[in-house]
């Protein structure tokens, strides 16, 4: 990516208002509707009649002046328009026009210089002398039959020390009509907007927002083909991520974009720190001189803004640069105007602010920032973040571990980008760990460094445990919030809070958000929450999600929610036992064993199982029997639950299963069963008749319900 | 595909003229009716509805036997100086005139004010120390055999008589008592002057406590178009250009604006123009019209201007006043129930209709079925709900 030969000259060269015409017209390639408008206008409308004049509204380093500088040269080498107007630039820094008639003056000497024959007034009246300019400049143009395009940028200066004089200016306008005026400033200023200023709503504002996506390619396209560097060809095309994020960095503005991409043409970075280092030291010039022209009090609320990063209230910016509201609120409107400043509408009347750019933004920290706003390293995680997408992030991630490793970085950037990585949300939790426990080990690192380091997730998640246990619920979760991966976490260790306060529905959906962020460990929950549930094509599918991803549990719970899918017998019961395998006493694998191998027709094995069943509990579980029945080992069951088998037993439970079973055993009710198991016994019997019907296909259950209407008709007659 | 595009014929700021203005005949009729009759004309509407673009078409479009001139008078700072002015374009409607009476005329008045030129830009005098008010005084009879009748359209009129504030405020009084001197001298009759001005002239002179100095002045309001200019107006910019605005989609917008000004039905095709441009597909579609309408509300200032001047000429009202509009603007109208409702919370209830009389003549409401007011414009009302956006009944 290296190219040493590009440098900023050569951009000055096709971008600045001094730039030969041809270069200017072949380099305008953006703010192209704006361009057209006035354009069309021009041509339309070349005689008498109503005048369209414009304000073109936008940030510094938006295009304001290369946009009035292509009007220019367009209407200097286009013969039509060449017919009908003269066009005036006045320079961007119009330090001596303070009033009117200082920039009338300029355009009556701008005239004469073009060879206008010009009689310059005689009078010193300054109440009038603004007037007899105005009646010269009238002259000139009725002698040419053309009108004069002013080309006016920072309007808002002139318009600023207009005072009275505004009202003649606006009057000549209207009276004349041989006077466009194309303004460009970076606010709208209430000369343009207060209903009681002369000049309200005169203007057709245009304003100019930032690049969009294809604007930014076509522009740096551009900026390949003419500084013949192929490599920035390759770079929009190949890595269009970063391109996107290069806009919403430099929020779209043409002038900042060109030191974007110079600089990543000729950089090759060694760390993510180095990177953002060098960065930052070339654009210092760019964003010094914006900073600069910032009154104090509006530098003081730009930095706060900065060192908040996130959007803010105004009464808390307030608070922290120690100022007042009203001043603060009333400098904010000023900043807005003036495009540094975003405003975001909220639903209630107080409203948030941020710095638009926001590299800008970063830049600030990294240059204006103390020490400890430094080391919050905040900033780098910000820059990193933005500019790498995940992979590549993790994949720095994973070098800055190796260097870690191999003790080869300064404890200070060893601290710094360790720091900044376990602030990226992308960042898995379990490598933000060992970068921070690699961190600790370096020798010469110091206790305050180490001291700044993060915690582990690992020991966030033991405190989270300590509160936990004394149902400090509030406190539990706020801690959980604290951890900033974005790698599903939060959302995991969230519901298992949410299983501990018994809200069940809270649960299920944290832990699918924590798998939709990657959290695998999370769908092991997920399928025993669906397989509860009796949902067993969804606790197959997050099943098989865990197991192959080898999250442990999940073995077993695919292969009964494949047994109670009804598919794929063998690798159920094979999944069965590897589950038994890796733990030996999961309590739901023991029990579905049996029930398994009878579906296979492992009789054999069935008996083997079951006896170990008995032997851990004493006597057969009830619900094994009912699904040892749907496969219909009747007589096998019955056995179970023979009085020799359960001899010594005093378990009412048991004594209950033996009834029931004896009830489903014997056609219709048996006697022996007490009325009140009647509708248990129903409904077992039922479900027993419906599995049946799944697993073989067997009509049992609707004969059953045939059979039973009739008789409970003849039970209500 | 962007060279090919065509923008929309709009102009926003200056006046209409031309291929750009959609005139209104009946307008027009009732304006040179009026003159016929000798009436002198008040133009009575707020800004951007479009009394510049009228007077223009009334000049351009002047009915035989007339000589009209516009000026926009506003720049005028003295009493001598608003003299000056009525002198100049007295003399220069007269030189417009195509008959010999007046050519004569001309060059007696050339003679005897040592006069250079007259043209457009102006006329140049050698010797300025003319006292033009009684110069005025002199001429105007003069146009009966000159066969002129000039029509003067003073545009930014109430402007000028407003600035004339403190020691200058005898000079307004005196300027308003001999207009209205020449206006009720018959001697004066080939002479009409139309006055208009962004701010209401009426209330320019109640403020000096002089109502009959200008009570006789035929008022003619402006008002915004109606639906079915505004569908005239919207094709009239929009014809042979880019976008392509279906009939079910120029209802939709018409709905959108509700208030039909010719400034905001253009402001909104120039921004769904631009929508249109920048995603290089012609046909207008409903979104686009919506996208519009937020872009426009979003973007411009002026309306954070009708807040904030409320706010400051109705300082002690805000509260009673900002109930009211937040009402009509979170419900969609207030009937005058609830202004009742209200004005016995603020202990209003003597005069609460004053304030919406005011509320009305200002811009703001306007009355939609007896007794029940909403906000006249779509675009003013979702801004309030922009700015208050928690309404509690």
């Amino acid at each position: 990516m290296k190219n040493e030969g590009l440098g900023f000259d050569r951009f000055n060269y096709y971008q600045s208002a001094n730039a030969q015409a041809d270069a200017i017209k072949e380099n305008f390639l953006v703010r192209k509707y704006e361009y057209s408008v006035i354009l069309e206008d021009l041509l339309r409308h070349p005689g008498k009649g109503s005048v369209q004049h414009y304000l073109i509204l936008g940030s510094r380093g938006s295009g304001k002046s290369t946009l009035l500088r292509r009007i220019q040269v367009e209407i200097d080498t286009n013969k039509k328009l060449l017919l009908n107007y003269i066009a005036l630039n006045m320079a961007e820094e119009q330090a001596n026009i303070y009033r009117l008639f200082d920039l009338l003056e300029e355009i009556v000497k701008e005239l004469e210089s073009q060879g206008y024959d010009i009689t310059w007034p005689s009078s010193s009246n300054a109440e009038t002398y603004s007037e007899e300019l105005l009646s010269v400049i009238h002259e000139a143009l009725d002698s040419v039959e053309k009108k004069l395009v002013l080309l006016l940028d920072n309007i808002d200066r002139v318009f600023e020390n207009l005072g009275e004089d505004a009202a003649v200016l606006r009057a000549h306008l209207q009276n004349f009509g041989d006077i466009k005026i194309i303004g460009g400033s970076t606010r709208m200023t209430e000369h343009f907007w207060a209903y009681d200023q002369p000049f309200y709503e005169f203007f057709r504002v245009l304003q100019l927002e930032p690049l969009d996506r294809e604007e930014v390619r076509s522009l740096l396209s551009n900026w390949g083909e003419k500084l013949n560097t192929p490599l920035l060809k390759e770079f929009i095309e190949k890595r269009p991520g970063q391109l996107e994020t290069v806009r919403i960095l430099t929020d779209g503005l043409p002038r900042t974009l060109q030191f974007f991409v110079n600089i990543l043409l000729t950089q090759e970075p060694q760390t993510g720190y180095d990177y953002v280092q060098q960065i930052m030291d070339k654009v210092t010039p760019l964003y010094q001189e914006r900073l600069s022209h910032l009154p104090p009090a509006q530098r003081k609320i730009v930095l706060q803004l900065a060192f908040c990063w996130e959007s803010v209230g105004a009464g808390e910016l307030a608070k922290a640069a120690r100022m007042e509201n009203r001043v603060v609120s009333a400098q904010l409107n000023q900043l807005i105007d003036k495009g540094v400043v975003d405003k975001i509408q909220t639903s209630t009347k107080n409203h948030l602010y941020r710095l638009s750019e926001r590299f800008f933004n970063l830049w600030l920290i990294f240059t204006q920032g103390s020490p400890r706003e430094k080391r919050r390293a905040k900033y780098l995680a910000i820059f990193l973040e933005n500019f790498y997408d995940a992979d590549e992030l993790i994949e720095r991630a994973k070098q800055h571990l190796e260097l870690l490793k191999g003790k080869s970085i300064g404890s200070d950037k060893a601290a710094l980008l360790t720091k900044a990585y376990s602030q990226v949300s992308c960042i898995p939790s379990r490598l933000r760990d060992d970068l921070i426990d690699r961190t600790r080990e370096l020798s010469d690192i110091d206790f305050a460094l180490k001291n700044e380091l993060p915690p582990k997730i690992t020991e966030i998640i033991g405190e989270v445990k300590k509160l936990v246990g004394r149902e400090e619920w509030v406190k539990a979760e706020a801690l959980i919030q604290s951890i900033e991966q974005n790698d599903g976490t939060k959302e995991y260790f969230m519901s298992a809070i949410a299983s501990e306060r018994k809200e069940t529905s809270k649960v299920k959906e944290l832990l699918l958000s924590a798998l939709a962020k990657g959290l695998k460990i999370a769908s092991c929950p997920i399928a025993k929450i669906y397989y509860y549930y009796e949902e067993y094509e969804l606790s197959e599918k997050y099943a098989k999600i865990g197991f192959d991803s080898e999250v442990p549990g999940c073995t077993g719970i695919l292969a009964c929610s494949l047994y109670r899918n009804n598919k794929n017998k063998e690798r159920a019961l094979s999944l069965l036992k590897q589950a038994l395998i890796e733990n030996p006493n999961d309590k739901e694998s023991l029990m579905m064993l049996p029930v398994l191998q009878a579906w296979n027709g492992a009789f054999k094995e069935m008996e083997e199982a079951l006896e170990v069943l008995i032997k851990m509990h004493d006597y057969p579980p009830l619900r094994v029997s009912i699904d040892l029945l749907v496969h219909r080992q009747t007589t096998f069951v019955s056995e179970l639950y023979k009085p020799s088998k359960l001899k010594g037993t005093t378990d009412d439970e048991v004594f209950i299963a033996k009834l029931i079973v004896d009830a489903l055993l014997s056609e219709g009710l048996s006697k022996k069963t007490p009325q009140v198991f009647d509708a248990i016994v129903e409904k077992m019997r039922l479900y027993i008749y419906q599995r049946q019907e799944f697993y073989y296909g067997s009509q049992g259950a609707t004969t059953y319900l045939n059979k039973k209407a009739p008789s409970e008709r003849a039970a209500k007659r | 595909m962007e060279k090919e595009w065509i923008h929309p014929k709009t102009i926003t700021g200056d006046a209409a003229t031309a291929e750009r203005y959609l005139r209104r005949e009946y307008i027009n009729e009732e304006f040179w009716r009026e003159v016929q009759k000798g009436n002198h004309i008040l133009f009575v509407a707020p800004r951007r509805v479009g009394k510049t673009s009228l007077m223009k078409d009334l000049v351009i479009n002047c009915p035989e036997g007339y000589v009209c001139v516009y000026e926009d008078i506003e720049g005028v700072k003295t009493r001598n100086g608003f003299y000056q002015r009525i002198f100049e374009l007295i003399l220069r409607c007269a030189h417009r005139s195509k008959f010999q009476e007046a050519k004569v005329f001309i060059k007696r008045c050339t003679e005897k004010y040592s006069i250079k030129e007259i043209s457009t830009s102006g006329i140049k005098i050698d010797e300025n120390k003319i006292d033009y008010e009684r110069e005025i005084r002199e001429l105007i009879p003069q146009l009966k055999d000159a066969k002129v009748h000039a029509v003067i359209f003073l545009d930014e009129f109430a402007e000028v008589i407003y600035k004339f504030k403190g020691d200058q405020q005898q000079d307004a009084v005196d300027i308003l008592h001999t207009l209205r001197e020449i206006r009720h001298d018959d001697h004066f009759s080939h002479f009409t002057i139309v006055y208009a001005g962004s701010i209401g002239l009426e209330s320019v002179i109640k403020n000096i406590d002089r109502p009959k100095l200008i009570n006789d002045l035929h008022p003619i309001k402006l008002g915004a178009l109606t639906d079915e200019e505004a569908a005239d107006l919207v094709k009239k910019v929009t014809r042979g250009t880019s976008i392509r605005l279906s009939a079910p989609v120029l209802i939709y917008l018409k709905r959108k604006v509700g208030y039909f000004l010719p400034y905001y039905l253009q402001l909104m095709i120039e921004s769904i123009d631009e929508l249109a441009f920048k995603i290089g597909k012609p046909k207008v579609t409903v979104e686009m019209v919506d996208e519009a309408f937020q872009r426009i509300l979003g973007e411009r200032k002026n309306f954070d201007d009708w807040l904030e001047r409320l706010k400051s000429y109705q300082r002690d009202h805000f509260p009673f006043i900002n109930e009211i509009l937040k009402h009509a603007a979170h419900e969609g109208n207030i009937p005058i129930q609830a202004v009742y409702d209200k004005a016995k919370k603020y202990d209003r209830t003597e005069d609460y209709m004053d304030f919406i009389d005011e509320l009305i003549r200002d811009g703001y409401l306007t009355e939609c079925n007896p007794h029940v007011y909403r906000f006249i414009a779509p675009f003013l009302k979702e801004f309030w709900k922009q700015k208050y956006p928690i309404y509690e009944k």
